[in-house]
């Protein structure tokens, strides 16, 4: 049986070349990571920069009475902005007074937002339980894991692998010598599903490993061991690191993408076309992203995991369950694949 | 060895395409003859596993095929008439490939001594896609060969060769019909006169007739007629008589054909071959080497 998945896999890589598409992907998603990506936060990237860094370290008591202090600080130094300026018109203060008022005021006004994002960060770490809460600068890797959504260039490069595997044998017209072979329908329908699984499969870690890899040349992995709680303000992920939270993530996309191309070859051999399997292929995998946000219920992800592809995945998430729930859908897809293949050859 | 087919029966919704074929097939190569449609590549895709007959059987050695699976696969080499290849595969690679799927020991050397015996190893590391047809043919036989088949089933395996090319296989043919079975289907007769042991007439799906060649001729003997002729008069009898066919030789022109009284005054008994079978069975004259 490995004889014929690694004939199956030189094949792949011989006819449907393989590593044109792998290099293709990994460099279009090279450049994607390179290019600016526009975050919006609920801070100022600097002054929540500098305050992390003053007040790096394990969350206390102490640190959490100063941001409310310095918040209330700069409510107070806000809420008398009017009154500060009437009293300079009226001639109360001096100007001396005034500007060092407003040099405060304009302080309070940059910190504010990054402040009160802090007190809120704050707080709700307050309720969680069960992982070590620590106050660190957070940006890239929150910019990380927003990015890290939906990813057009591996569902291309997974139809450009997977369709052809076995639409391949149609145009060829070589079915009758492959059916005629001692390895059974079965075995070889596996066989070519097997390298397509692993091709799928390593491709898409790839990706992510660029991903990272790029990630980790810009902004290091200094607080890749912190808990992903103090990211995501909640319980669940128990202490799962920023690192660990990833490489989860990447690998249930994978095996998305690995059942996703279970259910393109059973396209593929319903179709018996490359170019309207490709279509289909790419209208069923982008649809479960583009409702996802609109897809109620935390259930519907174990029933349409591809909406798991859209976003990191929720500490509600059942990753055994899910992943169970991934894998019996590619064994179904396969063997109907499997079936459909060999009955129309 | 024996392979027998007991009253196998191929229907498409209305059509019959093979009707109660039974024959018992020892070793030696035997040649399917029909014209197209008669049901010859339907008979070899049901023995290869490619097509479930409606009803009936085949049996090897008493064992059902169909039953035997992968065991009866193992031993079976098949070339069909249209045959596939991946075009960026090179002659090697298609042989390592299908070498996997048939599970050949020591592939390597296999594929070696079929490249020789095809005449492919010059070009045995150029892509298949730049093959010409009867290059691929050739490798088609090969691909049969591979596993050393105890069966080996050919469709119309000579279709569009030249001349030097169907004497090529004809050649390979003889090399490896010894003990196995060698079924070979074709509606060109010269192809298998000389290399088959026995013949399989088939029409409309049911077998008409089986014996060698020899056998076959003798049952036309006397029934195949030479008639002198003007090339003119010989053209506008070809206009009326489908069974019949032109020879230019020393002494004129004439027509051979084949017909149960004498065709014609001048017309004078001619040795009778295996065209003249197939003209007497089939009523028409057979495509021409």
């Amino acid at each position: 049986m490995l004889r014929i998945f690694f004939t199956e896999l030189k094949k792949l890589i011989r006819i449907n070349r393989l590593p044109l598409v792998i290099l293709l992907a990994v460099a279009v998603r090279a450049v994607l990571c390179i290019l600016p990506s526009v975050h919006e936060h609920p801070y100022s990237d600097e002054v929540y920069k500098s305050c992390t860094a003053q007040l790096e370290g394990r969350l206390t008591a102490e640190k959490t009475e100063y941001l409310n202090s310095r918040l209330a600080e700069i409510d107070r130094l806000i809420a008398a902005y009017d009154e500060m300026q009437q009293r300079y018109t009226a001639g109360e203060v001096t100007l001396d007074e005034y500007s060092a008022y407003t040099e405060r005021h304009g302080k309070a006004k940059a910190e504010e937002s990054t402040v009160r994002y802090l007190c809120r960060k704050c707080k709700a770490l307050d309720g969680c339980t069960d992982f070590d809460k620590q106050i660190f600068c957070d940006t890239a890797w929150s910019d990380l894991f927003e990015d890290n959504g939906f990813d057009c260039v591996m569902l291309i490069a997974l139809l450009c692998i997977a369709v052809p595997a076995f639409d391949n044998e149609y145009s060829s017209g070589s079915f009758k010598q492959l059916l005629t072979s001692k390895r059974g329908k079965a075995q070889l329908a596996v066989s070519k599903l097997a390298a397509v699984w692993v091709t799928v499969l390593v491709l898409s870690c790839l990706m992510n490993a660029v991903r990272l890899g790029i990630f980790a040349y810009h902004n290091g992995l200094t607080y890749s061991d912190m808990p992903v709680g103090n990211i995501l303000l909640t319980d669940g992920f128990g202490d799962t690191s920023l690192i660990g939270y990833y490489l989860k993530d990447t690998i249930i996309k994978s095996l998305i993408w690995a059942m996703y191309a279970c259910l393109f070859s059973l396209i593929a051999v319903l179709f018996k076309n490359v170019a309207f399997a490709v279509l289909a292929g790419f209208i069923i995998g982008i649809t479960p992203p583009m409702i996802s946000s609109g897809a109620g219920g935390e259930n519907a992800v174990y029933f349409i995991s591809g909406l798991q592809l859209a976003k990191m995945y929720a500490a509600s998430v059942e990753l055994w369950l899910l992943a169970g729930i991934i894998l019996l859908k590619g064994v179904l897809f396969s063997a109907a694949a499997s079936k459909v293949w060999s009955k129309k050859a | 060895m024996e392979l027998e087919f007991k009253n196998v029966c191929k229907s498409y919704r209305s059509k019959q395409a093979l009707t109660d074929f039974s024959v018992i097939l020892q070793e030696g190569v035997h040649a399917l003859l029909g014209p197209n449609g008669a049901g010859k590549s339907t008979l070899m895709n049901i023995l290869a596993g490619l097509l479930k007959q409606t009803s009936g059987g085949v049996t090897l050695d008493g064992a059902d095929t169909d039953k035997m699976g992968a065991a009866f696969r193992e031993i079976l080499g098949f070339m069909p008439q249209e045959l596939g290849f991946y075009k960026s595969f090179s002659a090697v690679e298609t042989l390592e490939y299908y070498a996997a799927l048939r599970d050949v020991k020591d592939s390597k050397k296999r594929i070696d001594e079929l490249l020789t015996l095809v005449n492919l190893q010059e070009d045995k590391k150029r892509k298949v896609g730049g093959y010409s047809g009867g290059m691929k043919r050739r490798l088609g036989i090969a691909l049969a060969l591979l596993n050393d088949p105890k069966i080996l089933i050919l469709d119309e395996p000579t279709a569009g060769l030249d001349p030097k090319e169907r004497m090529r296989f004809r050649n390979v043919i003889s090399q490896v019909g010894f003990g196995r079975i060698v079924i070979l289907a074709t509606h060109i007769v010269s192809d298998v006169e000389s290399i088959s042991d026995d013949c399989l007439l088939l029409k409309e799906g049911r077998l008409i007739d089986k014996g060698s060649p020899d056998e076959l001729c003798a049952k036309v003997e006397g029934k195949v007629w030479d008639i002198p002729m003007t090339e003119q008069q010989a053209e506008s009898y070809l206009l009326t008589h489908s069974c019949a066919n032109i020879i230019k030789r020393e002494g004129g022109v004439f027509v051979h054909t084949v017909s149960d009284e004498k065709p014609d005054k001048n017309a004078s008994h001619a040795k009778a071959g295996l065209e003249d079978v197939y003209m007497n069975y089939f009523g028409e004259v057979t495509e021409n080497a």
